[in-house]
């Protein structure tokens, strides 16, 4: 099948990766170097996760590791589709590693907790909370995707719970249980499944999809219902949406560049890589539903955001409405909606991330600040941080020259081919959807303005921590680079969709 | 190929060169010294576009590279049209970047000034050359982003960069604008409907399966026909319109330009006179050609459908001409009152797309529509010369007078050089013979005539007059009522005068040789919209006497006011308060938007105070609450006492007895 043949790949650079940062994490006396280290060990992996995208013909299958009666086989599938987003995860997560160290260094100083300790924990639990992400895009199985997802639910709320704001313990359990029941929804129909199935696979060992057609069509239809649900309740749809103001919140800030636009993304992510195929006959039927909750989701995020005057609380409004684009464009159900939502995701990472790290660097510059009406005219204390988020406002409003602009191209692409011939239904998605962009744009820039320009409120320019601006400029500049990058690897994204489609047997 | 070479220095390259101006440090000029060589660069190779375009005639577009798969491509038109349009913008921003860098001197945003104008330029030109839809409306979004940059350069509202007169309100609403309101401004009006226009591309793909414009221009009488079979010829029209209007600042949406004159005077001149504005022309005139030639080519070949998808197009350039009337007008009689300099520039901006867009919406009713776009193509660079002089002639007076108010300023006729040369520009604008103005303003009014459409035709005949008299007003007003006075007035350095002095020359000369190579103009241009028309003009003798006519009364009427001293224009005002007020409000018009925003605000804040809190205090409080509120009553009763225990289990046994006999 691939190219590229090199067995255990993945698995091999992830065990050693963990193993190392933890050896590391005993070894290392100073901090800064465990931030180091950590920066460091995640260029293992993007190396290999590029190997395995872009040197094995587009389709990387890692052998098997795992394999038991029932449950199925264990695997990791790198291809046009997992490998992108996974070098997504691992990039931020890389980025913003750097950025933490400052930040929480402060956080510890500010409430008076023994750094050395606080900040090697930290650093583990940062890791494996982002490494369990890039395993849970990967993996090939329910099982096995379920326990790189509860593996990121701990980790991040324990992150949370003993890093966070505010009423910390109280968020984190919030957290908790919220995205646990959506996980476990899942993992009830996971079971379901693999209880008529045989197994839990997802992909056989080629990397195909396993041929579920003579799954009965009540339990098939149970199944994709429990596991649609639990997927929208990590997305944050409209109605599962009230952990994440919170969470995303009170999280501190480097978690919060993370959970916001890599952890809730999965969910759509999800429902395209796995419920889409397995269940073609219930996703057509759900596509209408879903594609009228994404739209309701992106505006009432948008509306709620408009008003939000906490700066990260707005922030994850704004998630939620970046979600519903999500959504909507995996409800289009064809091949330009797919890109779009693998576009947006990349897309949504990089400008949240920004978004979110600028936030931080506000917090981080002006004691706690996060409070947008005390703000104004930012741009004259921290420039960088302001010319930063700018850019990041961009890239989620879809602005060249940032990726955002081809997810938005897509998108709108995917849902107007789908959509626009279904008569009145379609048309009020569409007009829905157009409402959604103009909420997101009104909201960003309106709110960009409020707090970037606009007369000073505050005395002279801040010198900016070295660490934060030099991440946040990381970012954007890949946020720009992934301009040029995006169309030519949508138009492979498209012949390989088309292909999966062909062997599918065009369904 | 040497073509290609040519193509990417002139519109690639100041992308390029904006990403390098963004990493210099911002030692004095250096930043603006590379924008204006990046700008004389791509100047020299759109010249040598457009010879190679004059010398060899022009065929199918220049591609850099295709992506089949998702129907982009990164191709170039090659035809006359766009080797004009190219050569335009850049020697225009190349000149305006030359005032700039004396204009923006000592300015703290130096280098992000000419980033982002560099990258506007780049922007500019990918829309006047670009094949492929997406790629244009990538330029597309590019230029409303450096617009929305550079409108709010001055990021920190000092007072002295407001537009409009502080403490003005109507209503609620306030008639003045700090820079960071109107960048938002500009970019929701422009950004918002451009998601529509995106739609409408779409749709277009979806139908004919091409995002080419050479593509869709040679099936022209395919894709109307596919469009008006499927019954959604005018949707999609509107979509494709919509975008542009909103660009081109067209009633309703012409709010957003004037606010946008709180940016630097020379931005106002290159993106909100000469240039950005102009893309909404650009791009209309550009599918024009393939609605009017395509509903003709139909009624050959299927004369029923054909007929209705005719009837259709004419309803809707129909509209078009009359919002570009509307336009015309409204602006106009708003400049007649207006106080400040840039105000009424923009104004006469606004109402001179007008004209433009009526002439687009005129074109379908000729028989010739080619030879009417070739007038509003010629009317577009006649405008964009002269008006970009005048905004750059105003960024002298406002320094030198110190004040954006035209009434505040000394008699700027003690400045000879500038106003001698800013004569010449303002007296193209009023439509003077032999100025390059009257000749293509002219062309255009003779198309409103011949289409035989009274209401719009003498909105826009009636216009004529106001033009010539605002604009005249604009220079003369401190003949008559100088403000303080006494001071030297110095004149810029020579290089900076010979800037606007250059445009001066040129709309001048341009008028002189216009009998000579009009026709060839429209020739030329009309080759690139499918029929070239072998009849030059339609020969309106009586529409040329009634715009003269309508022209020296103008004239005539703002010298006997400001310069005669015949009339007391202010006494007329003060009569007649009411109507002053109702035109310097911009017809109130935005009142209507500032509480759309307030609504959309209102709402957002409704929506979080009673739905969004009333579902969390519902599931995450109250639930949580109720279920230890429960728990607590339940636990009472089960409090480990046997006989207790006992007497539920009884009590159990009966019901479920009950239950089972009345089963």
């Amino acid at each position: 099948m691939s190219v590229l043949y090199l067995p255990h790949l993945m698995l091999t650079t992830l065990s050693i990766s963990i193993l190392a940062l933890i050896a590391l994490n005993i070894v290392l006396k100073r901090p800064r170097h465990m931030c180091t280290a950590t920066a460091a060990l995640f260029l293992p992996l993007i190396a290999s996760t590029l190997l395995a995208t872009f040197y094995s013909g587009g389709k990387f299958t890692d052998g098997v590791y795992l394999s038991a009666k029932y449950l199925g086989d264990f695997n990791f599938l790198v291809d046009y589709v997992s490998g992108p987003i996974a070098l997504t995860i691992l990039g931020v997560s890389m980025v913003i590693s750097i950025y933490a160290y400052p930040y929480m260094e402060r956080k510890f100083e500010e409430e008076g907790e023994q750094i050395s300790s606080n900040m090697k924990l930290f650093y583990v639990l940062y890791y494996i909370f982002s490494i369990s992400m890039y395993g849970s895009v990967i993996s090939t199985n329910f099982a096995e995707f379920y326990l790189f997802l509860e593996v990121g639910l701990i980790s991040s709320f324990i992150l949370i719970n003993n890093y966070g704001y505010g009423d910390r313990r109280k968020i984190a359990l919030l957290y908790f249980v919220w995205t646990h029941i959506g996980a476990v929804l899942f993992l009830v129909g996971a079971l379901a499944f693999g209880y008529y199935e045989g197994s839990l696979n997802v992909f056989g060992s080629g990397g195909n999809i396993v041929y579920t057609g003579e799954l009965m069509q009540s339990v098939a239809k149970a199944v994709f219902a429990l596991m649609l649900v639990g997927m929208l309740v990590k997305a944050a749809a409209l109605g599962f949406h009230l952990w994440l103001p919170y969470a995303h919140a009170e999280a501190p800030t480097p978690i919060s560049a993370l959970l916001s636009p890599l952890l809730i993304g999965i969910g759509p992510y999800v429902i395209f890589r796995f419920l889409y195929p397995l269940f073609p006959a219930q996703f057509g039927d759900a596509r209408l539903l879903l594609a009228v909750w994404g739209a309701l989701t992106i505006v009432y995020g948008g509306l709620n955001a408009l008003f939000e005057k906490d700066f990260k609380r707005f922030l994850a409004y704004s998630s939620i409405s970046q979600m519903g684009y999500l959504i909507i464009s995996v409800a289009a159900g064809n091949i330009y909606g797919f890109i779009g939502l693998i576009l947006h995701y990349i897309a949504h990472a990089f400008g949240k991330a920004i978004l979110f790290a600028s936030a931080g660097s506000v917090i981080y510059h002006e004691n706690g600040l996060r409070d947008m009406r005390q703000m104004g005219g930012m741009l004259k204390t921290l420039p960088m941080t302001g010319n930063t988020a700018l850019l990041g406002f961009f890239t989620i409003t879809g602005m060249p020259p940032t990726i955002g602009f081809w997810s938005e191209l897509f998108i709108v692409r995917g849902v107007v081919e789908a959509f626009y011939g279904m008569g009145a239904e379609g048309l009020a998605i569409i007009a829905l959807l157009f409402i959604g962009f103009s909420l997101s744009i009104s909201y960003s820039f309106y709110r960009y303005k409020e707090v970037f320009q606009g007369p000073p409120k505050f005395g002279a320019r801040k010198k900016e921590d070295p660490f934060i601006i030099g991440s946040l400029i990381t970012l954007a500049i890949l946020a720009i680079a992934l301009f040029i990058v995006a169309p030519v690897y949508a138009n492979y994204l498209t012949g390989y969709l088309n292909s999966l489609k062909a062997l599918a047997g065009g369904a | 190929m040497a073509l290609n070479a040519y193509y990417f220095l002139a519109i690639i390259q100041p992308f390029i060169a904006s990403a390098i101006i963004a990493l210099l440090p911002s030692k004095r000029k250096l930043p603006g010294l590379v924008s204006v060589a990046s700008l004389f660069i791509s100047t020299v190779s759109s010249g040598l576009v457009l010879y190679f375009i004059l010398e060899k005639g022009f065929s199918g577009p220049i591609s850099f590279g295709d992506l089949p798969s998702i129907g982009f491509s990164l191709s170039f038109l090659y035809d006359s049209y766009t080797g004009i349009m190219m050569e335009l913008v850049s020697f225009l921003s190349l000149i305006i970047g030359i005032y700039s860098l004396y204009y923006m001197d000592g300015d703290e945003g130096f280098t992000r000034y000419f980033m982002y104008f560099t990258f506007f330029v780049g922007s500019m030109m990918l829309v006047v050359s670009a094949d492929n839809l997406i790629l244009l409306f990538l330029g597309w979004e590019g230029t409303g982003l450096a617009s929305y940059a550079l409108i709010g350069h001055w990021r920190h509202d000092e007072k002295e960069r407001m537009i409009g007169e502080e403490g003005r309100y109507v209503a609620n609403t306030p008639m003045f604008s700090f820079p960071s309101m109107s960048g938002l401004r500009a970019l929701l009006f422009t950004r918002i409907p451009d998601v529509l226009m995106l739609v409408g591309i779409i749709v277009l793909y979806i139908m004919t399966g091409t995002f080419s414009l050479s593509v869709l221009l040679k099936s022209s009488s395919n894709v109307v026909g596919i469009l008006a079979r499927a019954g959604i010829l005018v949707p999609v029209m509107s979509l494709l319109s919509i975008g542009a209007l909103a660009k081109s600042a067209q009633f309703p949406f012409h709010e957003w330009l004037v606010t946008a004159m709180t940016g630097p005077t020379p931005v106002s001149a290159l993106i909100h006179a000469a240039t950005m504005v102009k893309a909404g022309v650009y791009y209309m005139v550009r599918i024009t050609p393939i609605f009017a030639y395509g509903a003709k080519e139909l009624m050959v070949t299927d004369p029923i459908l054909g007929q209705t998808a005719f009837s259709q197009i004419q309803e809707f350039y129909y509209v078009l001409m009359i919002i570009g009337a509307i336009t015309a007008f409204a602006l106009a009689t708003m400049a007649l009152v207006a106080r400040e300099a840039k105000l009424i520039l923009a104004y006469s901006t606004g109402s001179q797309l007008g004209f433009m867009f009526a002439g687009i919406g005129a074109s379908i009713f000729s028989s010739h529509p080619s030879l009417v776009l070739s007038f509003v193509v010629a009317h577009l660079i006649a405008h964009a010369v002269f008006k970009a002089g005048l905004f750059l002639g105003a960024g002298i007076y406002i320094h030198v007078g110190e004040s954006r108010f035209i009434d505040e300023w000394p008699n700027i006729h003690r400045m000879r050089v500038t106003t001698s040369l800013n004569w010449l520009l303002t007296l193209s604008l009023a439509g003077l013979p032999p100025f390059i103005g009257f000749w293509t303003k002219d062309a255009l009014v003779e198309s409103y005539i011949a289409t035989g459409l009274l209401l719009p035709t003498s909105l826009l005949v009636v216009t004529i007059l106001f033009t010539a008299f605002y604009s005249t007003r604009y220079l003369l007003y401190t003949e008559r009522y100088p403000g303080k006075d006494g001071e030297l007035l110095h004149e810029p350095p020579a290089y900076v005068a010979s800037t606007y002095g250059l445009l001066a020359i040129l709309s001048i000369l341009l008028g002189i040789m216009w009998p000579l190579f009009g026709q060839k103009l429209s020739m030329f241009v009309s080759q690139s919209f499918i029929e070239v028309p072998h009849i030059l003009a339609e020969g309106e003798t009586t529409a040329v006497a009634v715009s003269l006519a309508l022209v020296l009364t103008g004239i005539a009427l703002s010298f006997s006011a400001y310069y005669l001293k015949l009339i007391d224009s202010k006494s007329i005002i003060s009569k007649l308060p009411s109507l002053n007020n109702f035109l310097r409000d911009r017809w109130w018009i935005n009142v209507f938007y500032y509480n759309i925003g307030l609504a959309f605000l209102r709402i957002g804040e409704v929506t979080y105070n009673s739905l969004e809190k009333g579902l969390d205090t519902a599931i995450n409080y109250a639930l949580p609450r109720g279920t230890s509120v429960f728990s607590k009553y339940i636990r009472k009763p089960l409090n480990g006492d046997t006989y207790n225990y006992m007497l539920y289990f009884l009590l159990s046994v009966v019901v479920m007895l009950l239950i089972l006999i009345f089963m």
